[in-house]
């Protein structure tokens, strides 16, 4: 029990102190772009996040599986978890591209392929938490959550893509190829920055599963205590 | 690129990307901070209420 609170802190302490070398690399660190200027900074923000959103989706899509496979409710806290997760970071990659491509592309939002695709993904996860906030059967809800965790995962790889696919203001990524064409410094700092964000997430899901575990131990009591009370009444 | 060739601008939506991933990120921390406290109060609270008509009356009810 010790053990795991100690686990718990070095993991919160690991994030912080990691953010705080991500800003410093951002800053001082990583060279001024010649194209952009400044804001081509952004990317060491936007791409860890949208890393990160994939990722969560990707573990609502594994612990969705074991959930159907198992009927664990541990692995339905786990999905509802990294759903929450996903969007806030997904919100947040939206907002913080915006903000990247109003000096770039002098628009806030263009009905681009990438940026459609995954304001898709967006609503198909607030979807998600709203199917779960209406669901009043909580095995119903689970087993609903868990199928569109799965199909909804289908769009990541679409949003990934998407710059391939089809023609798009988008950049293709520049990371993800056998040459990346990025500087050794620009390299580094969004590799320490997403080992950062990754590093929150990790932090995050840990309380937000555990939040939910607790959360199904109070409706478990609170039926507990409304059956006593109809049986001795 | 008109608004990324002036070095003001630049630094003004820089700052401003990373003031909002920082306000969501610190802004959610606190509210999961908030919905723990919330959910132990509950639980100990709960289980507290439980303790004794358990103690009096034992229930063979299965937990869902």
């Amino acid at each position: 029990m010790e053990r795991a609170a100690t686990a718990k802190t070095a993991l919160v302490w690991a994030s912080i102190v990691a953010a705080a070398i991500t800003i410093a690399m951002m800053l001082f660190y990583a060279p001024v772009d010649r194209v952009q200027g400044v804001v081509q900074k952004i990317f060491y923000i936007h791409v860890p996040l949208a890393w990160v959103a994939y990722l969560a989706f990707f573990v609502v899509l594994v612990a969705s599986i074991a959930y159907l496979v198992t009927r664990d409710s541990r692995w339905d806290a786990v999905a509802r978890a990294s759903v929450e997760i996903g969007v806030l970071f997904t919100t947040l990659f939206l907002i913080v591209g915006s903000l990247w491509a109003k000096p770039i592309w002098n628009t806030w939002w263009t009905w681009d392929a990438r940026l459609t695709t995954t304001l898709v993904l967006w609503f198909i996860y607030v979807g998600y938490i709203m199917l779960r906030a209406y669901t009043p059967d909580p095995e119903r809800g689970a087993r609903f959550g868990a199928i569109l965790g799965i199909v909804g995962f289908l769009d990541v790889p679409i949003v990934h893509f998407s710059v391939q696919w089809w023609r798009t203001l988008h950049p293709e990524p520049v990371m993800a190829r056998a040459d990346p064409q990025l500087p050794p410094q620009m390299i580094a700092t969004l590799i320490v920055s997403i080992v950062a964000v990754t590093l929150i997430y990790a932090a995050m899901m840990v309380f937000r599963t555990r939040l939910e575990i607790m959360r199904d131990e109070n409706r478990e009591l609170e039926a507990q205590a409304a059956w006593d009370e109809r049986q001795y009444a | 690129m008109p608004e990324a060739a002036d070095p003001m601008a630049s630094i003004g939506y820089l700052v401003a990307a990373g003031a909002a991933a920082l306000i969501g990120l610190i802004g959610y921390c606190v509210m999961l901070v908030q919905w723990t406290r919330e959910a132990n109060g509950r639980n100990a609270r709960l289980r507290s209420e439980q303790a004794p008509e358990r103690s009096a009356q034992p229930s063979e009810t299965p937990v869902r």
